[in-house]
């Protein structure tokens, strides 16, 4: 047995289960995610929201089926998160249904090898999520799990279990998405990435992208969740969210793992057109430093 | 008279299951060792064995990916396989767990 460092290179796939599910090829879809370079996909779980999908999970067979397309998608390399809610909620008229969703999901995501983590809510303070009982859940054992993330720059579901999601705000988001993700860790002392990036079509310049994810996986347990709008309904990549994928991945493979055992600074002063200079230095001297430009 | 039809799969404790068409049999191969002296594993053909008819050939071992073939099965003093069907078997991929190290995650490579 030996551990082997990992950064999460994550993409938006909201509704990858619910296609596959619903006897749909995502067999496309899986081979340009792996080929781009990613190591996961986010996937949620119940839902009818435009421009997502309607992902009802009480048609039989359901959950049973979650550790099949598990495999499915292990066979292109890629892990999983798999989020229980996000509202607006349909298909759950109490709390009580809620909650055997979620004790569902739990029992039959054990023995999954290729779990990222199950989590328990999308930005539990956007007020869609108000009313789900989170206090009520129980903490999953023998799986990473997460209680959930905040809307932008709120907290993670608190208390935090084994990892936590974090989002941005919109100003100076490449440089936030792994800098405050890492204070949270910190924070929390435990896993944080930013499972859920602005959009490609808010920000469409590469740049950003590469130095995003570059400066995540230096400061913290990964690039975190690139996030098209493709990634919301599952389909292809296509124009721009190609060129911004490549330069995500790109800048998350740049950085050598073995840095981020190192001690964080900021260098100073930012040269014209940088943002911010992150450095981690190791024991022995050598250091590693991501410029995230403006 | 029967048949030998040896064959050398890695592992060598590997599975080998042949199945003719037409002859009405299924055959597991046994430990053997070739002419030659190369170790592998042999099938014992029945003497009424049909002329370059159909036969699948199937190996499989654990923790492998089956080698799953057909072919026409030759029969004589050199008796070989002739494969011009080749089926790519599913892999069954197992990714290693992720597990916790400080603020970041490690896989848990077996």
């Amino acid at each position: 047995m030996s551990l082997e460092r990992f950064a999460v290179i994550c993409t938006s796939d909201f509704n990858l289960y619910n296609r596959w599910f619903s006897g749909e090829d995502i067999t496309p879809v899986l081979e340009q995610r792996a080929s781009l370079g990613f190591n996961s996909c986010r996937v949620w779980t119940a839902y009818r929201i435009d421009l997502i999908g309607d992902c009802d999970p009480h048609r039989p067979g359901f959950y049973a089926s979650l550790p099949e397309f598990m495999e499915t998608i292990a066979q292109y390399g890629l892990y999983a998160e798999i989020t229980a809610f996000t509202g607006p909620y349909v298909y759950f008229p109490t709390q009580q249904a809620m909650i055997d969703h979620w004790n569902r999901l739990d029992d039959v995501l054990n023995g999954v090898t290729n779990l990222l983590d199950l989590e328990a809510i999308n930005e539990w303070d956007n007020p869609p999520n108000f009313g789900v009982p989170l206090d009520q859940l129980r903490r999953p054992v023998g799986k990473l799990a997460s209680h959930g993330s905040g809307a932008q720059d709120s907290p993670p579901t608190l208390p935090a279990w084994d990892v936590a999601g974090y989002r941005s705000p919109g100003s100076e988001w490449q440089r936030k998405v792994g800098h405050n993700a890492m204070e949270w860790a910190d924070n929390l002392h435990c896993p944080v990435w930013t499972n859920e990036y602005p959009r490609t079509d808010n920000d469409p310049k590469p740049e950003h992208w590469f130095d995003g994810a570059a400066s995540s996986v230096l400061l913290c347990a990964g690039a975190g969740c690139f996030h098209p709008p493709e990634g919301k309904n599952s389909t292809l990549f296509t124009n721009q969210t190609l060129v911004c994928a490549s330069a995500f991945v790109q800048g998350a493979q740049s950085v050598p793992l073995e840095f981020q055992d190192g001690a964080y600074s900021r260098v100073e002063p930012n040269p014209p057109g940088i943002l911010r200079i992150y450095r981690r230095t190791l024991s022995d001297g050598r250091f590693h430093e991501v410029r995230v430009r403006e | 008279m029967n048949y030998s039809f040896y064959i050398f799969p890695t592992p060598e404790t590997a599975t080998c299951v042949l199945r003719h068409d037409t002859g009405g049999w299924t055959l597991t191969a046994t430990p053997a060792v070739h002419p030659s002296g190369r170790p592998g594993q042999v099938f014992t053909i029945p003497d009424a064995t049909p002329q370059d008819n159909g036969a699948a050939l199937l190996i499989t071992a654990p923790k492998k990916v089956p080698i799953d073939l057909r072919g026409t099965l030759h029969v004589g003093a050199e008796t070989y396989l002739k494969v011009d069907d080749f089926h790519l078997s599913t892999a069954s991929v197992t990714l290693p767990r992720l597990v916790l190290n400080g603020d970041v995650l490690k896989q848990d490579v077996p």
